[in-house]
This record gives C-alpha cells, sequence and structure tokens, in this order.
C-alpha cells in the first residue's frame, strides 16, 4: 500500500493520525452500520454502569462488543461466558484508543432462530403500541365465580387447571370453549373464542391457557391479532400459555399473566380462600371474643354482687366499729371514773386525814383533858381557898366585930339608915337606934346626948 | 365492584367488630348486640363467597351453529405430558 502511495510520487498525501482514524472511521462504519455476527461470548462483564461488556470470538479472531443498557433491558436470557450468540450491531471505531467495537443492539443465543427474533421483534413492536401498559390492564374481578377457560378440551392445561380447582374445593363455575391450541388456524380459534365467550357468556373472567411445548408449539399465541384480541375483550383476561420460564404475546396482552394453567386456577381460587380463611378467623375470634365477655361479664357480676353485699358488710363493720368504739370509750371511762374515783378515794383520804372532826376530837379531847384537869385545878383551888378562906373567916372573925363584940364591946347604928354611929351628935334625943351585941341587938331610945371630954 | 364494595364493608366492619369485641370495653349489653351483626355479617359474606355454582361445561356447537353448554367428561386417557 505504501508502495501505491510512493508512486503517486511528489504529491505525497501525509495524513495526521486524526485523520486517517476519522477516514478509518467512516469507511469501516459506512460499510458495517449493521451486522449479523455469530460468536462466543467470552470476557463478559457487566459493571455498574449496566452496559453490558464482552469479546465476542471464534477459533480464529475475536472482537470487543459493548452493549448499552437501554438496549440489554429488554434482552430474554442474561448472557455468559462461552455461550454461542447471534449479535446484531454496528462496527463503531473509537479513535481515543485506535480501537473498534461491535455494538450490539440484538443478542441471542444461538439456537433460538427465526421465531424467536420474530417474537422479539413482535413484543418491542406491540410494547411500543402500549398494548402491554400496565394501565390499561383490567383488574381482575373480586371473587369469580364464572370463568369461561379457553383451552384444548384435552390438553394438560385444562387438567391441571380443573385439579386445582378440585383440590381446592372452590364453587366455580367453569364454562370450557374448546379451542386448537397449536397449529394451522389455532390462534382464529382462540381469537373467535374470546369473542364469543364475550358475546355470548355471562362471566367474570377468560382464563386463557395452554400446557408447555416448544416454541413452535407455542406460536398461536404469540400472534399480533391474539394480542388486538385480548385487548378488546370487555371481560378481564387471564393468559396461562406453556411453561413457567415460557412467555407468549398473549402473556404480555393478557390483563394478567399466570406462569401455569395450575397458577392461574390458584389465582383465580385465592382470594376466595383467602377470605373464606379470613371469615372463618374472624368468626373464631367474635366468638372467643363474645365467650370471653361473657365470662368477663360474669366475673364482673360476681364482683359486682359482692360489692352488692357489701353495705350489709360494710354496716357489719361500722357496727364492729362502734362496738369497738363503745367499748373503747367505755373503758377510757370506766378508766377515767377509776381515776377519778381513785382521786376521790385519796382525796377523801386525805381530807379524812385533814378532817376537823379530827381535830375536833382532838380539840374535844385536849379540851377534855383540858377540864379534866381544869376540874382538878380548880378543886384545888377551890379546897384551897376554901381551907384560906376558913382560915381567912378565922382570922377574919378574929379581927371583927364579932369577936369584938363577944368581948362585950357593941355598935351602935341609927335604925333608919342603918348608919354605924361614932358620934353621938350624929342622933338626936328621942331617935331609935339599934345597938348590936354578940348575942343578938337592942332595939333603944335615945335619951339624952352627952359629950365626953377626953 | 358494586359488590365487592359491599362485601368488602362488610369484612371491614366485622374487622371493626372483632376488635371492638376483644377490647372488651363495650358492656354487655352492646356486646351481644354487635356479636349478633357479626354473626349475620359472617353469613352474608360466607353465603357471598358460596353463592356460585360448582360445575365445569364445555361449550358445543350445535349442528345448527347455536352454542350449548354441557357437562363436561374428561378424559381420563388423555396423553399430553404433563
Amino acid at each position: 500500500m505504501g508502495e501505491t502511495f510512493t508512486q503517486l510520487a511528489q504529491e505525497v498525501k501525509i495524513y495526521s493520525v486524526s485523520e486517517l482514524t476519522q477516514q478509518i472511521q467512516q469507511l469501516i462504519e459506512g460499510r458495517f452500520d449493521s451486522v449479523w455476527v455469530e460468536g462466543e461470548i467470552s470476557n463478559f462483564r457487566s459493571p455498574i454502569s449496566g452496559h453490558y461488556y464482552m469479546s465476542i470470538k471464534d477459533e480464529h479472531a475475536q472482537i470487543k462488543a459493548v452493549m448499552f443498557r437501554g438496549q440489554n433491558r429488554n434482552l430474554a436470557f442474561v448472557p455468559r461466558d462461552g455461550l454461542k450468540v447471534f449479535a446484531k450491531g454496528r462496527i463503531s471505531i473509537y479513535p481515543p484508543r485506535g480501537e473498534y467495537q461491535l455494538i450490539i443492539e440484538y443478542i441471542e443465543p444461538v439456537g433460538i432462530g427465526a421465531l424467536a427474533l420474530a417474537f422479539e421483534h413482535l413484543k418491542r413492536k406491540l410494547a411500543a403500541q402500549g398494548l402491554f401498559d400496565q394501565s390499561i390492564k383490567k383488574p381482575i374481578p373480586f371473587l369469580p365465580q364464572k370463568v369461561a377457560v379457553i383451552t384444548s378440551p384435552t390438553g394438560a392445561a385444562i387438567r391441571d387447571f380443573l385439579k386445582v380447582i378440585r383440590r381446592r374445593f372452590a364453587n366455580l363455575e367453569i364454562i370450557i370453549v374448546p379451542v386448537r391450541v397449536q397449529g394451522e388456524g389455532a390462534t382464529e380459534e382462540i381469537i373467535n373464542a374470546i369473542e364469543l365467550v364475550n358475546s355470548k357468556l355471562d362471566v367474570d373472567i377468560i382464563v386463557l391457557t395452554r400446557g408447555g411445548g416448544s416454541i413452535e408449539d407455542l406460536w398461536a399465541f404469540n400472534k399480533e391479532e391474539l394480542a388486538f384480541a385480548i385487548r378488546r375483550s370487555k371481560i378481564p383476561i387471564v393468559s396461562a400459555v406453556g411453561h413457567e420460564i415460557d412467555w407468549t404475546i398473549s402473556d404480555f396482552a393478557a390483563d394478567l399473566r399466570a406462569p401455569t394453567p395450575s397458577a392461574a386456577a390458584e389465582i383465580l381460587v385465592k382470594e376466595k380462600e383467602a377470605l373464606i380463611k379470613r371469615l372463618s378467623d374472624i368468626r373464631e375470634r367474635l366468638v372467643a371474643a363474645i365467650k370471653n365477655k361473657t365470662i368477663q361479664s360474669n366475673l364482673e357480676l360476681n364482683r359486682l354482687r359482692k360489692d352488692l353485699k357489701d353495705p350489709t358488710q360494710l354496716l357489719q363493720d361500722k357496727l364492729f366499729r362502734i362496738d369497738e368504739l363503745a367499748l373503747r370509750y367505755k373503758r377510757a371511762i370506766e378508766v377515767f371514773l377509776e381515776k377519778k374515783k381513785e382521786r376521790l378515794f385519796s382525796l377523801k383520804r386525805q381530807l379524812i386525814v385533814c378532817s376537823p372532826r379530827n381535830s375536833m376530837d382532838r380539840a374535844k379531847q385536849k379540851l377534855e383533858f383540858s377540864k379534866t384537869r381544869l376540874a382538878a385545878i380548880i378543886t384545888q383551888r377551890l379546897s384551897e381557898n376554901k381551907s384560906q378562906l376558913l382560915r381567912l373567916k378565922n382570922r377574919l372573925e378574929d379581927l371583927g366585930p364579932v369577936s369584938v363584940l363577944k368581948r362585950g364591946y357593941s355598935i351602935t347604928m341609927r335604925l333608919s339608915d342603918g348608919k354605924v354611929l361614932t358620934d353621938p351628935y350624929e342622933t338626936e334625943k328621942g331617935e331609935k337606934i339599934k345597938i348590936l351585941l354578940a348575942k343578938g341587938n337592942l332595939i333603944s331610945e335615945v335619951l339624952s346626948v352627952e359629950k365626953r371630954d377626953e | 365492584m358494586n359488590e365487592e364494595k359491599s362485601f368488602e364493608a362488610a369484612m371491614q366492619r366485622l374487622e371493626q367488630i372483632v376488635q371492638m369485641l376483644e377490647n372488651g370495653n363495650l358492656p354487655l349489653e352492646e356486646s351481644l348486640k354487635i356479636f349478633e351483626e357479626g354473626m349475620k355479617l359472617i353469613k352474608y359474606c360466607t353465603a357471598k363467597l358460596e353463592e356460585a355454582e360448582r360445575k365445569v361445561s364445555i361449550l358445543i356447537q350445535e349442528s345448527g351453529g347455536e352454542y350449548v353448554q354441557v357437562p363436561f367428561i374428561e378424559e381420563k386417557e388423555q396423553g399430553e405430558n404433563e
């Protein structure tokens, strides 16, 4: 190649790396803007970005490849090392590295073939038309009672379906709408059945089902017309086609996809079973609660009855209390009285001790004593006095006129007034006088008054 | 839907009744009253759940073109693999 350029002589074109790369890019990317390549995946990795990076290789060569997240999201399988694949994409040059790689738009494992491709194609197309949108799906009716099952009357699907219904004792009315589920014209029969059910049967739900099989076997359910027929149905449709891993266009288009025919039956009876269970739970709880309440009420009643009895009890208690108080009161009073009594007694004793009678007695005694003594003294005195008196009398008598009279003297006194006369002039002639003698008196008349010369 | 509403309303009332009863704060008379109501609701809901007829039939087109439902008898010897 260099030779060619040299031969072009003077006007040698010298590229910059960028220019050259740009040229290569234009050339290659223009030429391989949509290619299919078959090979084995190696060095597969899926970093956090979500893009798939891998190499696709055969015995002699390999090519770097990337599948961006936007594309790989809809893949029906996850690529892995060693897997043989068909990859569709474009070659892209990456100038900063001088590398080229395959930008994969679609990838599928080798062996699935044209049907799978067609399926993927249709699926994407219908999805783009919004046929699979969750928002347009009809709700599955609450407690479906009447069910139309569009399926082969001789297939495994209806057997499995009915087995579950029987096992669950579900009281469902099931109307089988027989169709061919594979082969020529099967799709049309299924579509007709959907329309027939919608127009003739009063059912709550349609189950569209078929047992497992190859992709070819299931193909009747991967038709665009069926998808639209399903969406046209006024009655909600559950699609259960093939095994759990099989997905059909019917599954995507239906209002609900059940993984298997059995699962479809489960879905129909589950809610009802749950409700029956819930109801029986509620019934049990209800009965238990009312039983509890009754027991409680009885207990309460008994308690109340006891409480009701209480007033008498209370009264009795009060009475006891009163009794007790009375007793205590009485005792207290008794004690009080006792004390008072004691005090009184002691006072009395004291009083008795201090009693005036005592002192009176004593005084009396003393008086008596004094009296006796006085009497003795007086008697003594008296006798002393008596004897003294006697002595004095004797002496007096000795000294008195009597003894003088005895000795012959006499006493003259005027008779009229008893005046003892010592002077004869105290009388007059003719006056009567009394003359006291020792042994008697003389009444005489003054005959004459004579003065004696001394 | 209306049926579902009334059924759900009945279920909700039932739950409410059970809770009220389980709380045990209601007077006995009231308890017995709502218990009775609960039993009625259970009867109603059970009837709703069991009102469907249990039968399996198959839709067949007669020669005149009319469709009829006939009881479905399973073919026991049937061959498709499970």
